[in-house]
């Protein structure tokens, strides 16, 4: 779809811990972890909670609107496989649905658009039917 | 107060990326420990430990390069530049704990085969990496140091009012002490006209946000604070040495969720804390800081996590012509720094605040007494620190 960015760089490794979250993604999804006994947001997802040290953890799904929390226009390519890429926006997400950041790009944006606070919802990149990655583009309208 | 002295220094020249081809790692690494034992009046048949940082060096190697008759101790901080003064703390722990007499801390670095800015080196102390962990980065983009620098200083400037011309002071005052030493990469002054209309590599870092791509080689020799009494130079204390930082903030994406305060540091402040608190000393004992600086804004962070100003002041602190040599209130990278004199994966800092602390530093600081020394803004661990005269 329009969102595409460095299929290149979409290249996942999954184990026991992460694979509920790509899997989600699959399926246009976008979840959390969190601590099943204490709530505490586990993410990237953790086996054991750091805050009360019980193991199990559930997998809560997010609305997937979030807001700006911090970005770089990274204008220099240092990475080949994003060389045909740049500029394109880092940005830190802040989801609205819990204390859950999470590392994306803004897509569909021009570069002057993005700013700290902008109001984003989540847009599904489907490099293939096995990797779907989050990303997020402006809420508009 | 550790029992652990400097008791030599030295490095070879800094060359540009590359242009230390065809000498080897090895060779420059050598010739940096050669001549710091000489500086120090040992001689290799007195080294017995390696305590390094960032990857360290193969010691079985170097140790057949050299001569050393007997390796005693090896060790190696973990992470990268990060762990670059905790070098000393591991080199004063063996010399404490009677595990060594006489220890190499040496970097030596070529950005021929790999460049550490880049996303896809193959080589190098950073390998391009392949973890789940990594998952939730590197498909976007965030393959580069700066890219979550970038973001750090993007958060502050939001929160603060810290300003681009805040961050030139920095690279500003950085290049004007590097232009004064011979042994500088960098040698035109730079305006701050210069920085502001320099091309955006990654907003809100500039091309002189970032430090220089070097080759070289910096050794120290460290022995026991009595040794080092009747050696050929003025001993220099490690007065105290902390390493580590925070355990639920470290790494580059648990960074992404931390706290506002701690997002908007260079996450030095568990660190500083512990140092001020076991060394007894405070902020303004400092003569003379040497800070990590892989990118400027850093720097100013650093200036906050220690309390050399308040959280969120960095930018006027530094406007306000603050560390410039040698009339600021706290000099800072009298040496030019990461970003103008060589980047040896910060062990030049170590090697100023030596030269301070002896009296016999190019831009020197009169009458130095405390001699602040940090490693990079990283991942666990991070480290620092301070240097003084024996007394």
């Amino acid at each position: 779809m329009e969102v595409a960015f460095a299929p290149g760089m979409a290249v996942l490794h999954p184990d026991g811990t992460t694979q509920p979250f790509w899997d989600a993604c699959r399926r246009h999804e976008l979840v959390y972890a969190a601590c099943t006994s204490c709530g505490a947001v586990r993410m990237p997802p953790a086996s054991v909670c750091p805050a009360c040290g019980e193991a199990p953890l559930t997998w809560n799904p997010a609305t997937g609107l979030g807001s700006v929390y911090s970005f770089t226009i990274a204008r220099q390519s240092f990475h080949a496989q994003i060389d045909d890429y740049v500029p394109y926006v880092i940005a830190v997400i802040a989801l609205d649905d819990a204390l859950v950041r999470l590392i994306s790009n803004v897509v569909s944006v021009t570069l002057e658009e993005v700013h700290i606070g902008l109001p984003v919802q989540v847009v599904w990149d489907d490099v293939s039917p096995e990797i779907v990655i989050p990303r997020f583009e402006p809420r508009r309208g | 107060m550790t029992n652990a002295s400097i008791a030599g220094v030295g490095a070879t020249k800094y060359y540009r990326r590359g242009r230390s081809l065809p000498r080897s790692v090895l060779e420059l690494a050598v010739e940096a420990i050669t001549a710091a034992l000489a500086d120090a009046g040992l001689s290799v048949r007195d080294v017995d430990g390696f305590a390094n940082y960032g990857g360290g060096l193969d010691t079985a190697r170097l140790a057949q390069c050299l001569g050393v008759p007997e390796v005693r101790f090896t060790a190696t901080q973990q992470g990268g530049s990060g762990g670059c003064p905790g070098s000393l703390g591991i080199a004063a722990a063996a010399i404490h704990a009677g595990m060594a007499s006489v220890v190499v801390t040496v970097n030596s670095i070529q950005q021929a085969a790999y460049r550490l800015g880049r996303g896809d080196s193959t080589s190098g102390p950073y390998t391009a990496g392949t973890t789940s962990d990594l998952d939730f980065v590197m498909p976007y983009g965030l393959v580069s140091p700066a890219h979550k620098y970038a973001m750090i200083a993007h958060r502050h400037m939001h929160l603060y009012g810290t300003r681009r011309e805040h961050f030139a002071e920095i690279a500003v005052s950085t290049r004007a002490n590097a232009i004064r030493r011979p042994t500088s990469v960098m040698t035109k002054p730079l305006t701050v006209e210069e920085y502001l209309s320099a091309r955006m590599l990654s907003d809100p870092l500039c091309l002189y946000d970032f430090c220089l791509e070097t080759d070289g080689a910096v050794a120290i020799i460290t022995t026991s604070a009595e040794r080092a009494r009747d050696l050929r130079q003025r001993p220099v204390r490690i007065i105290a040495v902390e390493s580590g930082g925070e355990g639920q903030h470290s790494p580059i994406w648990a960074w992404a969720a931390s706290p506002e305060d701690y997002f908007t540091s260079a996450a030095h402040g568990a660190v500083a804390r512990r140092l001020w608190d076991r060394s007894g000393l405070s902020p303004d004992d400092v003569d003379v800081a040497l800070l990590y600086d892989h990118f400027a804004p850093m720097v100013l962070f650093q200036l906050e996590d220690y309390g050399v100003c308040k959280k969120g002041e960095g930018g006027p602190f530094v406007a306000d012509g603050n560390i410039r040599w040698p009339d600021g209130a706290l000099p800072v990278n009298t040496h030019g720094g990461n970003l103008s004199e060589g980047y040896i994966m910060g062990i030049t800092h170590i090697l100023e605040g030596v030269q301070q602390i002896r009296g016999t530093a190019v831009n020197q600081v009169p009458g130095a007494q405390v001699a602040l020394v940090t490693g990079a803004p990283a991942s666990i661990p991070m480290s620092a620190a301070l240097l003084g005269p024996e007394r």
